[in-house]
């Protein structure tokens, strides 16, 4: 109950210092209008699957990933600027909890890409968006959505100890693009990449949106992703909370948390 | 004479530190990864899309236009915080007040920032080379060069123009970045700017890079050089309008600053 309440109450607070941020407001706002027309711009004269497919669910969640880039990697950096890291992970709640809070907060924003991504080019350039499964492409919102938090928490907890954060949260952008098959094919990688491109969740992500947009040929691969999803996701939080136990020990022996 | 060469001298030590300030923090390995990775990551991410897209092997022409894209990094954001930076650290007020030409201070902070976004782009242009078959001719070699530096320069002055503003605004990464995502978008660097309707293709020529890019790519497939050395004086006009306006803007904010007694405020 107290963890739920901090939870809680540092998501509010994420929310709200989050907004407070032009840049921030920037990058759910205004990035994925740019994104969606510079896709369309691109992929103009293709068909429909096409543009559905990588203009609007890729360009949302480009602009997606980017958010959490600049906003969850970005706040650990915040958090010592301010001088209250080290309050944070001394408080009698933990780390974890209020980390969990925060990045929950930005992934809630991130929902507002996506949205302003859909009705942008759906309404611009008069693009109907029919859905074979309503219900399944809410789940695979859900989780695509919910799959960003634990990549998130490790990308904040790498983070943690690199005195170096504007400067990496740039550079975590790309990979990500290009390895998850978010605006093109990931058939189009050499094989030894795909690999990588599977062990993100990104890639589950957007193939689970797609096929429930367009219709689905095997509910039993549609589940099969699904729980690639989950497992994947299971998997960046049990390393993050590993990681997480590891910071704490670091920290305190070095001193060096806050830093610069 | 000897004044010419220690207003020479002044001007590059003003660059150098300038330079330093914002990239001393950063050690070797971070430089390699913001540097050479991540524009690397960025050309690639674009010419593989485009290749998809477009449905073609040749990709030099998208190789080039992104390659030139890469040096917003420096172009935009190293030239466009300096102000910002010189607020933060409490050194903005001794710079507007010293008795240098604040011309020669205000350009100064442009120029190492040049230089270092032609490595972004080299940088790029080698990752097309190795990645995705971009070739130009070796004899094109001065001409393309030439066209580069000029592209950095425009870049750079539409760099100095927004950071002006940073005496107006407290985030100016925000412009920055919408700068940034303008140029991005409407320099033909990823789709052909004919597909913009027309009223949006005079704000492709209205910003710089555009007429770097098409240069450039006229520069890869021998395209007649008087289309070329037009394009490359115009990019240069333009680059210097923006310098001029950057300027003109810069000492209307700092009157008005003056005036309210806000030089620092936050």
């Amino acid at each position: 109950m107290y963890n739920m309440y901090a939870i809680k109450s540092s998501c509010l607070l994420q929310i709200v210092q989050s907004f407070s941020r032009a840049t921030f407001k920037f990058c759910i706002l205004v990035q994925p209008i740019f994104y969606s027309l510079m896709m369309y711009m691109i992929y103009q004269g293709y068909s429909h699957e096409h543009i559905i497919s990588y203009v609007i669910i890729g360009s949302g969640l480009l602009s997606l990933w980017s958010s959490v880039c600049f906003s969850s990697a970005g706040d650990i950096q915040r958090e010592r600027d301010m001088g209250t890291l080290e309050l944070i992970m001394t408080s009698p709640v933990d780390f974890k909890v209020i980390l969990f809070g925060k990045i929950i907060g930005n992934t809630l924003l991130g929902l507002i890409p996506l949205l302003i991504s859909f009705i942008f080019i759906t309404l611009f350039f008069k693009i109907s968006f029919d859905v074979a499964h309503l219900e399944l492409l809410i789940l695979s919102l859900l989780l695509t959505v919910i799959s960003f938090i634990p990549i998130s928490l490790l990308i904040a907890c790498c983070l943690t100890l690199s005195r170096q954060v504007r400067a990496l949260m740039n550079c975590i952008e790309y990979p990500i693009y290009i390895l998850c098959g978010i605006v093109f094919p990931i058939e189009l990688l050499p094989v030894w990449t795909r690999v990588f491109s599977y062990i993100l969740a990104p890639t589950w992500g957007a193939k689970l949106i797609r096929s429930s947009v367009f219709g689905i040929d095997s509910m039993q691969m549609f589940w099969m992703n699904v729980l690639s999803i989950v497992l994947v996701s299971a998997f960046y939080t049990i390393i993050s909370l590993l990681l997480l136990k590891k910071i704490d020990k670091l920290t305190r022996i070095n001193a060096t948390l806050g830093v610069h | 004479m000897g004044k010419i060469v220690d207003r020479i001298q002044s001007f590059v030590r003003q660059s150098m530190l300038s330079f330093k300030s914002l990239f001393a923090w950063l050690d070797p390995k971070i430089y390699i990864l913001v540097k050479v990775i991540n524009p690397a990551l960025q050309l690639m991410f674009f010419c593989i899309l485009l290749s998809y897209v477009y449905k073609t092997d040749d990709l030099t022409p998208w190789v080039i236009g992104n390659a030139f894209i890469l040096c917003t990094f420096n172009a935009m954001f190293g030239v466009g915080i300096t102000l910002i930076a010189e607020r933060f650290y409490g050194t903005l007020k001794m710079v507007i007040v010293s008795p240098t030409n604040s011309f020669v201070i205000f350009f100064a902070r442009a120029f190492f920032h040049v230089l270092d976004a032609s490595i972004t782009v080299i940088v790029g242009l080698v990752v097309g080379f190795i990645f995705f078959n971009f070739r130009i001719p070796i004899e094109n070699i001065p001409i393309f060069t030439l066209t580069l530096l000029c592209c950095m320069y425009a870049a750079a002055c539409l760099g100095l123009l927004v950071g002006s503003f940073g005496l107006l605004v407290t985030d100016i990464n925000m412009l920055l970045n919408i700068a940034s995502m303008m140029l991005l978008f409407f320099s033909g660097a990823n789709f052909p700017i004919d597909r913009l309707p027309v009223v949006l293709q005079k704000i492709s020529y209205a910003l710089p890079m555009t007429r770097s890019i098409e240069a450039g790519r006229l520069v890869a497939s021998q395209g007649p050089i008087e289309a070329i050395s037009k394009l490359i004086f115009m990019e240069f006009i333009v680059g210097t309008i923006y310098l001029v306006i950057g300027y003109v803007v810069l000492k209307i904010l700092e009157r008005v600053a003056y005036k309210n007694a806000t030089l620092e405020v936050y």
